[in-house]
């Protein structure tokens, strides 16, 4: 094992293999600090130049886009308020609040940092853990599936904001929006009314660029004055205090160790990731706080949960890629088929056939996230420039890259007019305090919900398979749990809200 | 503006924002109530107990739900509030308009500019686009009239030269 992992480390410690590792780092952050460009995206557009590279080096430089791409969705999130990619959606939460209440430094360095340690943490699970968690995930059937994603969408309770009922609507408004187009099973056309851009259904991603990134800029441009003024998104100056800042997200190992270990469960469970762990490990820490009401204000929790809970996840999704040969993501996908393209077979077989490699992209992971953490700390005021620019430049810059985003995802005019759509009724929404996340969520959840439903029921048309299954059970036990706990607590915090006001009357 | 006044400002403002949720809810109720309808004629399946008009069944009736609650509980707090002053309410979409018209410009824009982009092709319909709203926005001086113009320049054809050399992903291109 010692020789086999020396032997991968020297390949990637390689000057040359470090230096294509740079570049891709730079690449990863920079694609997915651009809002519709994801890390799916960066990767597919790395393949083809791996091509000519060894094995080893060309999955370095993939795993440098990858843990690159999941930092760099942080940067449109914080300072934008946009997740750059969908793993980053929690992210703009506390990250945004924090950068528009004058400290977008500290919000990008605390991402930055949590990021890091995500990462470092997920990488030790998958060199430890690997084999026996591949092994349960495989096990879980679609009734397990089913009661997960349940449990998942009772995360909408606790990101409900000032009204329960319009965050429950915003997330049924999601769920319903998942339907349009192919049904999952059977790809029987649902609800297209003969409209060809709604035939192949609303693309995901589309959605979440309309909702969040076009909803955000239209509202930047209210304060006509203002803009006009040339006023540009943080006034105030913007202070570096990287060291202090990583002994900040030290200082919360509780919520650093639980958000990488959601990370690197929804990781390893096929066809969940990032998109899902932020917003879970958001989820878990604000209901492990002692002060669950200052989330979303800009409180330093909310981005490391959300940060180190999505970068884990790259170390959790090799874990059923490398011991049972099942990608668990888009992007493990493209990275088996590197592996593929150079000959090799990806299955149980390789840990035993091919240890160097394996353990060779252990450690590219740690160089990667080495690397990521150098080039985010030495061009972060490149990027706080960002916040230096008038409104009335960056917002139709970034509408452009909205537009470009959602185009290149499937080549198709048609995407752009549902972002255009979908981009006004989530500023409607958004202007009548709806909150967006659910919504976002239910996108997201809907297909896989109704997938492993169906799928379950075709099985076995016995619906109390869901409750003798024990897996199931306990995840549907949690989703009544959660969702019977946030009610309780949002409750709390209406009357505790209320209770001041009332008074000097 | 006297306390009174800005009082009664606030509440007229906080009773428009119900107002424009329960247009919503109810909108939003229709709407799911007709989906539910329409999923009723969508084909069961011979392979499987649910087909694929059963989850958005149960989706939509979920929607209904909520969206009937949300509307009776907007009537209730409105009932329980003090009366409406009609005229100022009357007042408020206009108001509303005045104060987002720029909003309102970029959403025009950024409208005609998808509708064009497959017509016009990528270049020139962003270049128009990104004239457009920044000269919409931007304040009325020479320097930031020649910063728009750049910008323009860079985000349309600088992009699809980008996007077109070194990434091999071509932009729509103009039809005809």
């Amino acid at each position: 094992m010692i020789e086999a992992f020396l032997s991968g480390a020297s390949e990637v410690l390689q000057p040359l293999t470090l230096l294509l590792m740079l570049g891709g780092s730079i690449a990863g952050i920079v694609a997915a600090a651009i809002p519709g460009f994801t890390v799916t995206m960066a990767i597919v557009l790395t393949l083809p130049l791996t091509f000519s590279m060894p094995p080893l080096q060309g999955l370095a430089v993939m795993l440098s886009v990858y843990v690159g791409g999941y930092t760099g969705g942080l940067v449109s999130a914080a300072l934008l308020g946009i997740p750059g990619t969908p793993s980053s959606v929690a992210t703009t939460f506390d990250a945004f609040p924090m950068a528009r209440g004058g400290e977008p430094g500290r919000a990008l360095s605390i991402g930055i940092w949590a990021s890091f340690f995500g990462t470092l943490l997920s990488t030790a699970v998958l060199l430890i853990a690997a084999p026996p968690l591949a092994l349960i995930a495989v096990r879980l059937g679609p009734w397990e599936y089913f009661a997960l994603i349940v449990f998942a969408l009772t995360i909408v309770a606790s990101l409900v904001g000032a009204s329960l009922l319009r965050g429950l609507i915003a997330g049924a408004l999601g769920l319903a929006l998942a339907t349009v187009g192919p049904d999952p099973m059977m790809g029987r056309p649902r609800f297209d009314f003969g409209i060809d851009a709604l035939a192949p259904g609303l693309p995901f991603l589309v959605v979440l660029i309309g909702v969040f990134a076009i909803s955000q800029l239209v509202s930047e441009v209210e304060d006509a004055r203002a803009v006009r003024k040339g006023v540009a998104l943080a006034t105030e100056d913007i202070r570096f205090e990287t060291w202090k800042v990583m002994r900040e997200v030290l200082s919360r190992p509780l919520n650093l160790l639980r958000s990488s270990t959601v990370g690197v469960l929804v990781g390893a469970l096929p066809g969940a990731g990032g998109s899902i762990a932020n917003l879970l490990a958001y989820d878990q820490a604000k209901r492990a706080s002692s002060t669950p009401e200052a989330f979303g204000t800009g409180v330093p929790d909310g981005i490391v949960a959300s940060e180190a809970g999505n970068s884990a996840t790259a170390g959790g999704g090799l874990i059923p890629l490398i011991a049972l040969g099942i990608p668990g993501s888009a992007v493990d996908a493209i990275l088996m088929a590197s592996l593929m393209v150079h000959g090799i077979q990806v299955g149980p077989r390789l840990i035993m056939e091919q240890p160097e490699l394996v353990y060779g992209m252990f450690v590219s992971m740690v160089v990667a996230s080495v690397l990521m953490l150098a080039v985010c700390l030495s061009s972060m005021r490149v990027f706080l420039k960002v916040t230096e620019i008038p409104k009335w430049a960056i917002v139709p810059a970034v509408m452009v890259c909205c537009t470009v985003g959602s185009f290149a995802l499937n080549n198709r005019l048609s995407d752009l007019y549902v972002l255009g759509f979908v981009g006004l009724a989530g500023y409607v929404l958004k202007s009548l305090d709806y909150p967006l996340a659910p919504l976002v969520l239910g996108v997201i959840l809907g297909p896989i919900a109704e997938t492993n439903l169906r799928r379950s029921l075709m099985t076995d048309p016995d619906w109390s398979a869901f409750l003798t299954r024990p897996v199931s059970a306990l995840f549907l036990v949690a989703a009544v749990v959660s969702v019977v706990y946030s009610v309780v607590r949002h409750r709390r915090a209406v009357a505790a809200r209320a209770g001041p006001r009332r008074e000097p009357g | 503006m006297s306390v009174p006044a800005a009082e009664s400002a606030r509440e007229t403002h906080r009773v428009g924002t119900e107002l424009a949720r329960l247009v919503a809810s109810v909108a939003i109720g229709l709407a799911a109530a007709f989906l539910f309808v329409d999923a009723g004629s969508l084909p069961d399946s011979r392979w499987e107990p649910l087909g694929a008009g059963s989850f958005p069944r149960l989706v939509f009736a979920l929607l209904v739900l909520l969206a009937v609650l949300d509307a009776t509980s907007i009537v209730r707090r409105l009932r329980a509030g003090p009366p409406l002053d009609r005229g100022a309410l009357a007042a408020l979409p206009r108001r509303w308009i005045v104060e987002r018209h720029l909003v309102i410009a970029i959403f025009v824009a950024f409208g005609v500019y998808l509708a064009l982009v497959g017509r016009l092709g990528f270049s020139v319909a962003t270049l128009g686009f990104m004239l457009v709203a920044g000269l919409s926005l931007a304040p009325r001086t020479p320097r930031a009239w020649f910063v728009v113009v750049t910008l323009a320049l860079a985000f349309s054809f600088g992009l699809n030269a980008l996007f077109a050399n070194v990434f091999d992903v071509f932009l729509p291109r103009a039809r005809g």
